[in-house]
């Protein structure tokens, strides 16, 4: 240990060499600090998610469920509730009504609230009154019924009960069930006494379960193979489509973050490492001069980089951890929200990472060496033209690459900033190598200071191009970021305006959809279209019959055996976008297919779907596919079929509309003349859907500065590299008598043309690969802005003339002789 | 042992047919042609010549730094040409010893440190900081033995590293215009310093220099012309 601990205080003292670790810290602390603040959010999302649901994961059964699977819940560590569910007739004094009965356990719900008022009342509600034995709380469509009025109490079944509360928001407050019928809650003690629930019942029995992601994960191995074909699990990320595209979003964005984070740590480590690589050489060299083979001496540099890297990776991602817990608490007080402690395994990926990428920087090009004979590196001149050639290339960009798909989760995500700095790369090094070449080439003889700026760029080109690749993946990192988080704060919004529908309504009979509409006329309630509903089960593709069996994904196994909800329609709805085939012709009989249930259930255009509705078969082909916009909060369907195809099936109709703060209003007034007719109340899935948006945008300001202090890491390292290469020059042009005002021009002029052509390419590349992220991966219309592009050549231009000359300012001061010297 | 033995014993560097070519774009250029050198242990050898005749190539290749295009070298009796990389590695890590003319020391390192570096690589643990200070006492510097490279002036960094060559007590040592960066007083300095500790640790001194007044100094001087020995 001796012998490490002064090898590293002597590398110590090398600036190429403090400044490569005192990159890797830095990168380390960002790295971490996103990853582990990602990591919060997304559990915080995943819980936002499990309150819709009531907990983190449900076992559903249409028997009753297991003791053995509550046991096994509660080894782990799980908290647990259980409910049963079943549609029954509730009676009062005044008359009787379909109801959907849940009978729920202590302790429900497990996440979330259960919203209730005293019934009859106006108001918000609370959360924390307890359901006793003996009580019934009841959907406010229910307590206001004409046939149940005046009743405070109701019987179901054997048992009579108590109207205590008024439900007004509960988990599964569901988008997309249907329920036909309101909500009366009991507790599960009092089910028995109702006698209404028999062997032969048709009831839907659920385990809730409660607790960390690693438990709740380990529950739903465990219960993998002990399912019977009646029980089914659902992970609360599952559960609904319109939460997890807005989780989908925030979660992308920030896996962008840290992606580019990391690429531009790995462009900062090379910056610096390229000072570090001469050093090396010629250290290397000397000692293989000395006697030491060259396996020696790259294994000792090699653990030489292991032992300083990994407590580096430590310390950065303990003060990474403590940063984001600062930034969780200040978002924690903005959004109202608690972030759950971050889990481990984010900061172990983050010290592998700063093992793996100093290694990957440094040992490429000592491995690289052994091409040259020890006589030929112990020449400095030889020295300055090493570099790592193609394989450490090759090997950076595997890591970039295999970092990035590991990070991101998400080939085109990947894709796309991988393919936006490759091409980055490219354009600036023809820019560089071309543009001002030509420039150089152009410039008068004279010794001016622009004609000394322009011939130092065109003669330096690789050194040139470099610089500009380097600040051009800043540069590109920030615009990307910064233009996409823009249009992302904007679709969020859209997501969930203020004016978004806030109630559907279904089970409108056909005879009953112009009253109805005349009804939401008379009361100023703006509505959707109403669609046809046709309840139906696929029962063949392509002529072969399908079960459940047939398919191994969850969602296709539930899609066969569940009903679909089939609408007509002769027009794209809103919010949809076909990715496959072409719209309905007219005349046509085709199905459109959502995106996902297409790939769930291998369909492609032309494979032929056999639908059993109410006892008719109706066979079309798959017309085109389209992707769906799930939190329009809109009515959205996974097939739909063209106009006229259900024709003569029976139907309901559905539609949404925007109550506002008259849900009650219009629930009593639906209830007086349309028994039949369920509101369902959006209210919970807004209100959630609006929290997460205001926890995502948290986020995502949190991270930006992150990768904003990323990039300039790049700019520092950048400009401290440049010092030593410049101080020969710097010594040359004195020597050569050129003035310090000259040379300071000079020098302001080369890093202000470079910042600004870097800028100018970075920003334009950034915006074209944020159109493609926007449109394939975040789902949004992304509007570029062309002012960044400007900014970015203005911005790159300031900044890095202004480093570049601050960089070299105490150079220009020192005499040429110790310049030569030092 | 009869004499032809004993004084093929005595010759720890030679060279048969020895030449070097080396390609620039198109072109292959001739740096040496056809050298055959014997020298004999515990002698002084110069090999002077004007600039760019090829007196670091020779020197580079009967130190095993760098490989012939013809003919053979040995070295302290092994044949270096049937040896790869790492073994001339290991020869010279016991045997021989460097002085260059741009000096070679690391500037993270202090005098002390550079010193050590060439026991470091011989693989010794034990006494190395006193083996050091020892050598940086014998050339003068015991008091700058912690200062970096960039504190010292350059006949300072010369004798550092004429203390980091004898070190490790070399066989053979090759020294590169070791005056060469230095002004005439210090030059003569460097010049005594340098015959001195040869003589006191009884190596052969190969000596590659344009300073035919140090190259005098030798018990054999070579010339060095048209990529061929001159006695």
């Amino acid at each position: 240990m001796k012998h490490w601990r002064r090898r590293l205080r002597r590398e110590a003292r090398l600036a190429e060499f403090r400044l490569l670790f005192i990159a890797l810290g830095f990168v380390t602390v960002a790295l971490s600090a996103v990853s582990l603040f990602g990591n919060r959010v997304e559990q915080a999302m995943q819980l936002q998610t499990g309150a819709l649901l009531g907990a983190d994961g449900v076992l559903v059964s249409t028997r009753p469920i297991d003791e053995d699977f509550d046991a096994l819940a509660r080894s782990l560590g799980l908290r647990t509730a259980r409910t049963v569910n079943f549609l029954s007739m509730a009676v009062a004094p005044g008359g009787s009504r379909l109801a959907r009965i849940k009978a729920v356990s202590p302790g429900y719900p497990l996440r979330g609230a259960v919203v209730t008022r005293a019934p009859g009342t106006e108001g918000e509600g609370v959360e924390d009154v307890p359901l006793t034995r003996g009580s019934a709380w009841v959907a406010a469509s229910l307590a206001r019924d004409d046939a149940l009025a005046g009743g405070e109490s109701l019987s179901l079944g054997n048992g009579r009960f108590e109207v205590t509360r008024e439900v007004v928001l509960e988990p599964e407050g569901a988008l997309g069930s249907f329920s036909i019928a309101p909500r009366v809650m009991i507790a599960l003690e009092d089910l028995d006494a109702t006698g209404l629930l028999t062997p032969a019942s048709r009831a839907q029995f659920q385990l809730l379960v409660a607790g960390p992601v690693d438990a709740i994960e380990s529950f739903a191995a465990a219960v993998a193979d002990r399912l019977s074909p009646n029980e089914q699990w659902h992970a609360a990320d599952l559960e609904r489509d319109e939460v997890q595209a807005t989780v989908g979003r925030v979660v992308s964005y920030l896996n962008l973050a840290v992606l580019l984070s990391v690429v531009l740590g790995v462009v900062a480590m090379a910056v610096a490492a390229q000072g570090l690589w001469r050093r090396q050489a010629h250290a290397g060299a000397l000692i293989r001069c000395l006697g030491a083979s060259h396996a020696r001496a790259i294994r000792e540099q090699a653990a030489l980089y292991l032992i300083a890297a990994v407590p580096v990776g430590i310390a950065g991602t303990g003060l990474g951890a403590l940063l984001q817990h600062v930034a969780s608490a200040g978002v924690a007080r903005a959004a109202g929200i608690e972030l759950p402690a971050p889990t481990l395994a984010p900061a172990l990926g983050v010290v592998a990472a700063a093992v793996v990428t100093v290694l990957a920087v440094m040992v490429p090009f000592l491995v690289a060496q052994r091409r040259v004979p020890v006589v030929v590196l112990l020449r400095s001149s030889s020295r300055d033209r090493l570099h790592a050639g193609a394989v450490g290339v090759g090997v950076v960009g595997v890591l970039v690459a295999v970092f990035s798909l590991f990070l991101a989760g998400d080939v085109v995500l990947a894709g796309s900033v991988l393919a936006g700095l490759a091409l980055a790369g490219a354009v600036f090094w023809l820019l560089v190598r071309g543009v001002i070449g030509a420039l150089a080439a152009a410039v008068p003889s004279r010794a001016s200071a622009w004609a000394i700026a322009l011939r130092s760029l065109a003669s330096n080109a690789r050194r040139s191009a470099w610089l500009a690749s380097a600040f051009g993946a800043a540069v590109f990192a920030l615009v990307l970021l910064g233009a996409v988080r823009g249009d992302l704060f904007d679709a969020w919004s859209d997501t969930v305006p203020d004016d978004a529908p806030d109630v559907f309504l279904v089970n409108i009979q056909p005879d009953r959809v112009d009253a109805v509409r005349e009804l939401l006329a008379a009361r100023n309630v703006p509505h959707e279209r109403f669609y046809p509903i046709f309840r139906a089960r696929l029962s063949a593709i392509d002529g072969e019959a399908v079960s459940e069996s047939d398919f191994d994904s969850e969602s296709a196994r539930h899609r066969v055996n569940h009903e679909f909800n089939l609408t007509e329609d002769g027009e794209l709805p809103d919010g949809n976008r076909l990715v496959a085939g072409t719209w309905f012709a007219a005349g046509e009989r085709g199905l459109s297919v959502e995106r996902e249930t297409a790939e769930s259930l291998g369909l492609a255009v032309g494979s032929r779907l056999t639908f059993d509705v109410a006892g008719t078969r109706v066979e079309a082909p798959v017309a085109n596919i389209r992707t769906v916009r799930w939190d329009s909060m809109k009515p959205n369907f996974f097939v739909l079929g063209s106009p006229g195809l259900f024709a003569d099936a029976p139907r309901s109709y559905i539609t949404a509309a925007v109550a506002g703060g008259d849900v009650a209003g219009l629930s009593r007034a639906l209830n007086e003349r349309f028994p039949a007719v369920t509101l369902i109340d959006l209210g919970l899935i807004l209100g959630r859907l609006r929290q997460l948006v205001d926890q995502g945008s948290a986020a995502v300001s949190v991270v930006f500065v992150f990768t904003l202090a990323a990039a300039l890491l790049v700019l520092v390292a950048m400009l401290q590299g440049q010092r030593e290469a410049r101080r020969r020059e710097i010594a040359l042009l004195k020597t050569l008598g050129a003035s310090r005002a000259r040379i300071r021009t000079a020098v302001l002029a080369e890093f202000g043309v470079l910042g600004g052509a870097a800028g100018a390419v970075g920003g334009a590349l950034a915006l074209a690969s944020g159109w493609l992220l926007a449109r394939y991966v975040f789902g949004f219309d992304f509007q570029p802005a062309w002012q960044w592009v400007a900014l970015s050549l203005f911005g790159g231009a300031i900044l890095v003339g202004a480093g570049g000359y601050l960089s070299i300012r105490s150079l220009v001061a020192v005499a040429p002789t110790r310049l030569l010297a030092g | 042992m009869n004499d032809n033995a004993a004084d093929a014993a005595r010759i720890v560097i030679e060279t048969r047919s020895l030449g070097k070519r080396v390609d620039i774009g198109n072109e292959s250029i001739r740096i040496l042609d056809g050298i055959d050198l014997a020298i004999a242990d515990n002698s002084t050898v110069s090999i002077a010549g004007r600039s760019g005749s090829g007196k670091t190539t020779l020197l580079a290749l009967l130190a095993g730094l760098d490989t012939p295009t013809t003919g053979e070298v040995s070295l302290l009796g092994c044949p270096l040409n049937g040896m790869d990389e790492d073994g001339r590695a290991a020869l010279r890590r016991v045997r021989v010893g460097f002085v260059f003319q741009s000096f070679h020391l690391l500037p993270n390192l202090t005098a002390a440190e550079n010193v050590a570096l060439a026991l470091e690589v011989d693989g010794r643990q034990d006494d190395i900081d006193e083996r050091a200070a020892d050598a940086l006492d014998r050339v003068g510097l015991s008091a700058r033995r912690r200062h970096l490279p960039s504190q010292l002036s350059g006949g300072e960094q010369q004798r550092v590293a004429l203390a980091r060559a004898m070190v490790v007590r070399p066989a053979v040592l090759f020294a590169d215009e070791p005056t060469g960066n230095l002004d005439h007083a210090t030059r003569e300095h460097v010049a005594e310093l340098l015959f001195d500790l040869r003589a006191e640790h009884d190596c052969t001194l190969v000596l590659v220099t344009h300073d035919l007044e140090l190259a005098e100094r030798c018990d054999r001087c070579y010339q060095l012309e048209g990529g061929r020995l001159v006695s």
